[in-house]
């Protein structure tokens, strides 16, 4: 058994599970919270529920594009730094500001979907949302989930601009 | 406050788990490196000798860092100039027909590696006495090859002058590439004159290794069947995870950012490509 392998397999397995669930966490209440209070949209609203699904799938799979680039950053550091101390507080602060960067780029892009689709479109979509209409959720949430698929890989090689790696050369 | 609390709790237990894995990984203990008695012991240089108006012989002692950079590895070796001159005389003579851009430089990264691959034992053999003192395992090892390289200063090599370079250059030299032995002999290497290297080595001592280029990022480094984790290729029902040769630091399965796009990166030269399609003769 290749012990190293298997040990940066589970600072990978911990550091997605905790991102991910704080992330589904933070987003799902915030959304909730903004159902509830904005547009007075409570519980057994189907059309909401799809258009949570699609933001919070939105937000995870843009933050899962920084997984990889944080597991470079945490071989990168482990090679240099001295102490575990050291190493995790560097990984955690780093780690916290790619994490809030990807989080902010996900609900951005989300936050333009929704204002592009009802820049274009006559109806008031959150109020369509209220009535439970699922038409309306459902595009609205794929507008959202194409954006996404659109800029991840952008906004990951913005991330990985951040990260120290070593310089290299090319002719 | 008993959600805080809950929360707060959450988090400790996160990061104690963390903190725990990465104790067990190995990381450099600063008191057990005596970075003085390593730099005496490993000193890096090289020394000319002139044996006769034909023949000069370079020794090059070299030290570089291992990967958790917590002691030096160090070895040296000789190599006369007879030996690189006979080296750079075949690669002046090596022609490839192909069209292909990947297979053009597949036909002579090819040669330049059969040509040399029984003139390297030297290296191969320095290089496997310190994976025994170490008791380095099969991935170590392989770290130990590419970083041996890797610490060799970068320089560039062109097929034309070197007018538009402020970094070492040799110019004029065929294909703007040397040959595994001429690299060895002059320290100078670009991309895939490293790579070159690196393919021969890794392939005597087993591992399945490719050469990877990219015409539009002007670049070229290995990709090896290692366990890691990162940018990988998979040929052949196996994974191949980049590795960049230039500079030392790079960890396989770590593509610089500005060279990400794996779709520009091509095989040029396989680990079990036997048959020579266009050569010199």
């Amino acid at each position: 058994m290749n012990i190293k392998l298997s040990l940066l397999a589970i600072v990978e397995i911990l550091s997605g599970l905790s991102i991910g669930i704080v992330i589904m966490i933070i987003t799902y209440k915030i959304l909730k919270w903004i159902g509830r209070k904005r547009y007075d949209i409570h519980q057994n609203n189907v059309a909401y529920s799809i258009f949570m699904a699609s933001v919070l799938f939105s937000v995870g799979y843009m933050v899962s594009g920084v997984i990889q680039p944080l597991l470079s950053l945490f071989r990168i550091m482990a090679a240099s730094e001295s102490s575990t101390t050291d190493l995790l507080g560097s990984f955690i602060g780093y780690g916290a500001f790619y994490i809030a960067s990807s989080y902010t780029a996900g609900v951005v892009v989300s936050l333009v979907g929704i204002t592009i689709y009802t820049g274009l479109t006559p109806i008031d979509e959150f109020a369509e949302l209220k009535n439970d209409n699922l038409g309306v959720a459902l595009i609205v949430g794929s507008i959202i989930i194409v954006l996404t698929l659109l800029t991840r890989d952008g906004v990951n090689l913005l991330m990985e601009s951040q990260i120290p790696y070593p310089t290299h050369f090319t002719q | 406050m008993k959600r805080f609390l809950k929360i707060i709790t959450i988090l400790f237990v996160i990061y104690t788990m963390l903190s725990m894995v990465i104790n067990l990984i190995n990381l450099p203990n600063p008191g057990e490196y005596d970075g003085d008695w390593d730099t005496a012991y490993c000193d890096e240089y090289s020394r000319v000798d002139t044996l006769d108006l034909t023949n000069v012989q370079q020794t090059h002692y070299r030290s570089w860092n291992k990967y958790t950079f917590d002691s030096l590895y160090c070895l040296s070796y000789q190599m006369s100039s007879i030996a690189s001159d006979h080296s750079k005389e075949f690669r002046n003579k090596i022609y490839s027909r192909e069209r292909n851009y990947e297979k053009y430089w597949r036909n002579i990264y090819y040669e330049l590696y059969n040509a040399d691959r029984e003139n390297i034992h030297f290296l191969q053999d320095s290089l496997q006495q310190i994976a025994f003192q170490n008791q380095l395992t099969r991935n170590e090892f392989a770290k130990l090859i590419v970083s041996f390289v890797q610490d060799i200063p970068y320089s560039y090599v062109t097929s034309g002058p070197c007018d538009k370079t402020d970094h070492p250059c040799r110019g004029n030299e065929r294909f703007g590439i040397l040959s595994p032995v001429e690299f060895l002999y002059t320290l100078s290497g670009d991309c895939d004159t490293r790579s070159v290297l690196l393919y021969s080595i890794l392939k005597h001592f087993g591992y399945d290794s490719l050469i990877m280029i990219s015409n539009e990022y002007r670049h070229a480094m290995i990709a090896i069947d290692l366990p890691a984790s990162g940018d990988h290729i998979i040929h052949k029902g196996k994974k191949f995870y980049f590795w960049e040769t230039t500079n030392t630091g790079w960890l396989p399965g770590m593509l610089p950012p500005d060279t990400n796009n794996i779709a520009y990166w091509k095989i040029t030269l396989d680990h079990e490509y036997q048959t020579v399609t266009s050569s010199y003769r």
